[in-house]
């Protein structure tokens, strides 16, 4: 009985990964800021929202230290806190599909980026749509972890990343659309 | 490919160098005022709980209450981390609904597969029904339970037609499509011209079924 306990304790153990700050940031900063920017296709937005989800961190980094709760509690957050930027956006100023394309037009100029025809176009779907879309063709999580992090049922996941792909083939050339 | 064309132009897409120095030294101040703040707040419990004399069995019992109550704070996080880590520990590897054969495992026959369809959609209480003037399904409304049986009826209670490539000069009408959501994630994209009708002619539809048959065996 004693081993057992001992062999809990140990597994226990085994699944938890104590972080530094500078280590968090290294490994999750990417994940966090991309996909704030998937949502808002803005990279201020998506610097103040990486900004706010790492300071709630900071706060709870206590309950956070299991490597499988932190990366969903991270992803659920920063959906929340891009959600929660935009909603307040909305009712300050509406933004038109012209400055959106205008934003990711100016962010590709900043970073010297070619060609961003494909952001443009992903840009273009529905918001829904286009963080499903991130999670599964980025991050690779499955149907199933997205529909336990967005808090949907798998098949509205699939419904969407359905339509998603439909709009896209219909926008992009079939040759980038091979999958 | 899409997939990698979108990781491609993703990559790029990363915080600035100076951003992240600047989040770091944030992130280093927060976790030391928290240090302080415990380590204050700790103390001024001590005090108070010191000052009685006749207390040391009131101070254990004290302790133990902040504890508790300390334990306690963010339940909803912790419920919500569960939850959520649920979902990534039960990753299925290799699972991609748009992996895949075109047609449902062994199965090339599109009558068999038709009628796997057909049996699906009569079971499925929860079905969910969008139509669409356009092969593009967006934010289009949901048909009604009522609408949805009505048009349920009418799949299944004819013949299977065939695809519509090979049937496409004996076709009328302007299509009109359907996107039927089935509970257990199944999608069939079904496309109806007047009264003839075309089922499981899409690819993607029998990939769909093919990514949830093949869940609900395992």
């Amino acid at each position: 009985m004693e081993v057992s306990i001992r062999e809990n304790v140990r597994s226990k153990v085994d699944t938890t990964e104590y972080m530094t700050v500078e280590e968090v940031l290294s490994k999750y900063s990417g994940m966090v800021y991309r996909l704030a920017y998937a949502r808002t296709m803005n990279r201020y937005d998506a610097e103040d929202i990486t900004q706010e989800v790492f300071m709630k961190y900071m706060k709870h980094q206590d309950k956070l230290q299991e490597e499988e709760y932190r990366k969903a509690w991270l992803i659920r957050v920063t959906i929340n806190a891009a959600k929660s930027l935009l909603t307040s956006a909305w009712n300050r100023k509406r933004v038109s599909m012209e400055e959106v394309e205008g934003m990711l037009e100016a962010n590709a100029y900043q970073k010297g980026e070619a060609d961003s025809g494909l952001l443009l176009e992903v840009a273009k779907l529905p918001d829904k749509y286009r963080i499903i879309v991130h999670l599964f063709y980025f991050e690779e999580l499955s149907v199933k972890e997205i529909s336990a992090v967005m808090r949907m049922k798998e098949s509205t996941v699939k419904s969407h990343l359905f339509r998603a792909r439909e709009r896209l083939k219909k926008t992009l050339k079939e040759e980038d659309f091979d999958v | 490919m899409f997939k990698d064309e979108y990781r491609k132009e993703m990559d790029q897409i990363t915080p600035h160098a100076s951003f992240l120095q600047e989040l770091s030294e944030k992130m280093e101040q927060e976790g030391q005022a928290q240090k302080q703040g415990l380590s204050m707040g700790r103390g001024r419990y001590a005090a108070m709980w010191g000052g009685i004399v006749a207390a040391a069995a009131l101070l254990c019992l004290g302790i133990s209450i902040f504890r508790s109550g300390t334990y306690h704070t963010g339940e909803e996080d912790a419920s919500l981390m569960t939850q959520n880590a649920g979902g990534i520990a039960d990753r299925e590897e290799g699972e991609s609904i748009f992996d895949g054969s075109a047609w449902y495992g062994q199965e090339t026959d599109p009558l068999k597969i038709y009628e796997i369809f057909v049996q699906k959609l009569k079971e499925d209480e929860d079905l969910m029904v969008s139509v669409s003037d356009t092969e593009i399904f967006g934010d289009e409304d949901y048909l009604s339970p009522v609408e949805a049986e009505k048009l349920v009826l009418f799949l299944t209670g004819g013949n299977y037609l065939g695809g519509i490539e090979e049937y496409e000069s004996l076709l009328k009408g302007k299509p009109v499509y359907y996107l039927l959501e089935c509970s257990d994630g199944t999608i069939i994209k079904c496309t109806v011209y007047e009264e003839q009708y075309l089922c499981c002619s899409d690819v993607n539809g029998v990939f769909e079924l093919q990514s949830s048959l093949k869940g609900a065996r395992e």
